[in-house]
């Protein structure tokens, strides 16, 4: 009898048929396991619910229609994809459309046809973990991240994995993850693969997989050659050679303008997905960032003083070589100054960690800190939150990084008789999602940690709370992206908190302010920032621990110019994008759908 | 949300005796193995967006586990009712003849009834499924298919593990029979596919392999020209060298896209079995007399289940009769071998051959 470990081949016509038995029939057969008639009958009806050859529909859309907002332009990419591209795609729908939801989409329907089950994601490394979140949350899929020795050990044997694409390049794991034959690639940010003499291009290119996503808003940066690489991927030899390629289609030998648009978009029609904003016909609205700046208390004033001299005295302690390489004590640091600006409880409780674990010469300076915060009655940051909760009749959607500050705001919103519901990391699914349902139904104020907030779609909720700031430019975004999505119908309103002359004070000053920050959305940020986003909050952090006061002032406003800079190359980029592809028309949706 | 999964779901919870209770839109799945374990369900995407209950749809961890729960219980035994003996003798004869039931002897049977579910695969797939019905010793019981009347899970006394094996065997060539030609047009179809995508890949490095010694030749040119006949472009460009190394280069990957493009398209058909019948039935071995107004005689019929019977051999011109005739001198023969000589006359090609003798 045929076991699903040693298939039985039938040649017929010069292929093989593979017999298996995955669920051990012939098994419980010859042992005489039987079931009654009726489990056979419903055990053949349900291989009738899952074939289901039709084309037109999408399998997932009852499942993931319950947890994403799918898109008229997303299902049409989709289907596609799967039904006129073979499942090889570049995705390059404009900033904001949704591209990540409309891979994971097409995935899930391929792994719901029995057609994938071997997937490989890389991505840029700040957007692991991202990735790895909305999977688990909204498309119930359990990734392996790569990532450190032990699980970089087997994973090659896994068969969900997402792994940056700097770690998938190194020596010894590229070799290892072109050895397996995956039957999904998906490559996000792929215009990180335009040079094809590049490692990253490279690495793409010798991974084999039967279906291939590539993800960008901007498959040109700088030239058509940029896309011609990227086709190549998909298509090798689908534009013809190099030569034949610039001859054919590029207006100028830079490559920046094209020509026979036409037959480029029909060559492209058959790799390539674009959708554009005004396409959609959805309605997109507008941003308002407001900076609540706070004149601290003395106490606060001299706390605050007071913990940043011992971060930086930390911090001076630490070898050299430590400290440029940004190693964990460093993050320790980084956090506890965050705290500090964050709430009193939570820098309180920070210390209080820290002193078990000091030496009793530590205790004693700790003990003194301790004693300064105990001065502090009430943050100047809290009284200004519960007149913003007072002034405002919407809902607000408050966020800090700490689950000591989301306490300290609740129990204080609270006293004042105001409806509040929390949402954490530490909470499981359900008491999550009751909250959630809370803040839906009721409730004026929701406090946020990040952890765990990826999946949360809070369309009806207009009012964003930045409580404490993150450092990390994409933590910024991911949280006001909660609220300013796909679906959102009101202008958005983002309130920052920060106390005057503090860290924080100064990185939404000098750097935020000045690339618009709160305008950004996910995919700006990636196409501004790129491999700088992993460096900035170490580059802030020495920022301040080595300069005085003026320098650390003058090393963030150098920062902010280069942020410009970046920001200025990026909407150059976009531009050339929108000028090739306003002439060639990509668009997956019919007239009946825009 | 497709009736089909609720009524599959719905027949699931049944059968596996967890206990259902419906409260509006949702309902509250209380297991059978573990009564304090209770799971709320839904078939509305709306009840499950406001996060109440599990929706049920095709990819969600409670359906999948159903699913997969249902696929492991796909082995069933039933037993067919024996042939109505009546109704089988009054179909065996026609015109004058009558067949008078003798003895009967029941001998007992097995046959399987396997279902598979063939998955054809190349650059697109297509999935059915294939029945089969085989008696004990692997020959395909045609007769089997249409039968539903079983009589529910009766168990066979005994399962003779060696006849069930040679008959599982066996299915594998009458399944690869059944799908040579399905297979034949889609290797056909993925084959000249195929062809083009790899004539694509040569091209494009066939290209690439010219472009790279052209322009090798081009900087070689360049740099023997003297400097004044330069018109200021610097002599830089590729060597031969390297220009040789990127052709090695350009073969390997031409190899290895074209290697991806076979695998693409390469066609591949797996069965799997997803259902097993093991049927139990009677044989019933039957010595009948025919007779008429003026001969008798008599045959052993075997009668199947279904009343099919194997046809006795026509006396006259060997062949097996499906509707028995018996002339007036006894002979055992077929409509076609009979003839009406005059009104309440007949006679047989069998009569007519020994009266030429």
């Amino acid at each position: 009898m045929p076991t699903n470990d040693e298939p039985l081949q039938v040649d017929s016509q010069g292929s093989a048929i593979r017999l298996t038995d995955a669920f051990g029939l012939g098994r419980s057969l010859l042992a005489g396991r039987f079931n009654s008639l009726s489990w056979l009958n419903l055990c053949l009806k349900s291989y009738g619910l899952t074939i289901q050859p039709e084309t037109g529909t999408l399998l997932s859309g009852p499942l993931l229609g319950t947890r994403i907002e799918m898109m008229p332009h997303q299902i049409s990419a989709a289907l596609k994809v799967r039904d006129r591209m073979n499942g090889r795609a570049l995705l390059a729908d404009e900033v904001g459309l949704g591209k990540t939801i409309e891979a994971c989409m097409i995935y899930k329907e391929l792994a719901l046809r029995g057609l994938v089950r071997k997937v490989l994601i890389l991505t840029p490394p700040a957007l692991v973990s991202q990735w790895h979140e909305e999977l688990r949350t909204k498309f119930l899929e359990e990734f392996t991240i790569a990532s450190g020795p032990r699980k970089l050990a087997d994973f090659d044997l896994q068969e969900k994995l997402i792994a940056s694409i700097d770690t998938a390049k190194r020596p010894g794991v590229k070799e290892r993850l072109c050895s397996v034959y995956w039957d999904l690639l998906i490559v996000d940010e792929a215009h990180r693969l335009k040079n094809s003499r590049t490692l990253n291009y490279r690495l793409a290119r010798d991974i084999s997989s039967t279906y291939l996503l590539m993800l960008t808003a901007t498959p040109i940066q700088n030239s058509l050659a940029e896309l011609y690489n990227l086709v190549n991927l998909l298509k090798p030899g689908l534009l013809g050679s190099r030569l034949e390629f610039q001859s054919r289609f590029s207006a100028d030998s830079k490559g920046r303008r094209v020509t026979n648009q036409l037959a480029l978009q029909r060559i492209l029609s058959d790799v390539m997905v674009r959708t554009r904003r005004k396409e959609t016909g959805l309605p997109f609205t507008r941003r308002f960032s407001n900076t609540v700046r706070l004149v601290p208390k003395a106490s606060e004033y001299r706390l605050y003083n007071a913990v940043t001299d011992y971060v930086r005295s930390c911090y001076e302690s630490l070898p050299e070589a430590r400290r440029i390489r940004a190693a964990p004590d460093v993050f320790l640091l980084i956090t506890l100054q965050r705290q500090l600006a964050s709430s009193t409880p939570a820098i309180s409780k920070a210390l209080r960690k820290r002193r078990e674990r000091s030496t009793p010469e530590g205790a004693r300076e700790i003990d003194e800190l301790l004693q300064l915060s105990s001065h502090v009655k009430e943050d100047s940051k809290l009284i200004a939150m519960k007149e913003l909760v007072e002034a405002t009749s919407g809902k607000l959607l408050v966020f800090t990084t700490f689950l000591e500050t989301q306490e300290y705001i609740r129990a204080s919103l609270e006293d004042l008789g105001i409806s509040v519901t929390c949402y954490s990391g530490a909470m499981d699914e359900g008491e999550r999602q009751r909250s959630l349902n809370a803040f839906r139904e009721g409730a004026k104020v929701l406090v946020c940690t990040e952890a765990g907030s990826e999946g949360m779609n809070l369309q009806f909720c207009n009012l964003v709370v930045n409580y404490d700031l993150p450092w990390n430019p994409l933590r910024v975004e991911q949280r006001i992206g909660r609220v300013h999505r796909i679906g959102q119908v009101n202008d958005v309103y983002i309130f920052s908190l920060t106390v005057r002359d503090t860290i924080e004070d100064h990185i939404l000053g000098l750097l935020y302010e000045k690339i618009q920050l709160f305008q950004l959305t996910i995919g700006d940020l990636e196409l501004i920032l790129g491999d700088e986003v992993r460096r900035i909050e170490p580059r802030i952090f020495r920022s301040f621990m080595e300069n005085d006061r003026k320098g650390a002032k003058k090393a963030i406003e150098k920062l902010g110019l280069d942020l410009v800079g970046r920001k200025r190359r990026a909407d150059s980029a976009k531009g050339r994008n929108d000028a090739i592809f306003e002439a060639v028309n990509l668009s997956p949706l019919e007239e009946g759908d825009k | 949300m497709s009736s089909g999964i609720r009524d599959f779901v719905m027949g699931y919870l049944e059968l596996a005796g967890h206990e259902v209770r419906s409260d509006c839109d949702c309902y509250i799945v209380r297991f059978q193995s573990d009564p304090d374990r209770i799971h709320a369900i839904t078939f509305s995407s709306e009840v499950a967006r406001r996060g109440q209950c599990e929706l049920v749809a095709l990819g969600s961890p409670f359906f999948s586990g159903i699913l997969e729960d249902t696929r492991r219980r796909g082995v069933a035994a039933a037993r067919l009712p024996s042939a109505n003996l009546e109704v089988a003798l009054s179909s065996m004869t026609s015109g004058t003849c009558r067949a008078v039931l003798g003895a009967v002897e029941e001998m007992s049977r097995t046959a399987l009834k396997l279902y598979y579910l063939l998955t054809c695969t190349s650059h697109k797939r297509s999935q059915r499924f294939v029945e089969l019905a085989l008696d004990a010793s692997g020959q395909e019981a045609a007769w089997l298919y249409p039968v539903r009347n079983y009589i529910n899970d009766e168990k066979p006394e005994r399962v003779d593990v060696k006849e069930l094996e040679l008959v599982l065997d066996r299915s594998a060539s009458i399944l690869k029979k059944s799908v040579d030609q399905e297979l034949k047009d889609l290797k056909d179809e993925s084959g000249r596919l195929l062809a083009s995508a790899v004539d694509r890949i040569q091209s494009y490095y066939a290209e690439l392999r010219d472009e790279t010694r052209n322009e090798a030749e081009f900087a070689r040119s360049r740099a023997e020209r003297p400097p004044s006949a330069r018109h200021g472009i610097s002599p830089v460009g590729i060597s031969f060298e390297e220009a040789e190394g990127l052709v090695a280069e350009y073969d390997r990957l031409e190899e290895l896209e074209i290697g991806r493009e076979r695998a693409r398209y390469d066609v591949r058909a797996e069965a799997t079995i997803v259902g097993v019948l093991l049927v139990s039935y009677n044989v019933l071995r039957c010595h009948v007399k025919l007779q008429n107004e003026k001969a008798s005689s008599e045959i052993v019929v075997q009668v199947l289940p279904n009343g099919d019977f194997d046809p006795p051999i026509c006396e006259a011109c060997n062949k097996p009769i499906m509707e028995m005739r018996l002339c007036p001198n006894g002979h055992v023969v077929g409509q076609e071998c009979i003839e009406v000589t005059a009104p309440g006359e007949t006679r047989c090609v069998a009569c007519e051959r020994d009266s030429n003798r």
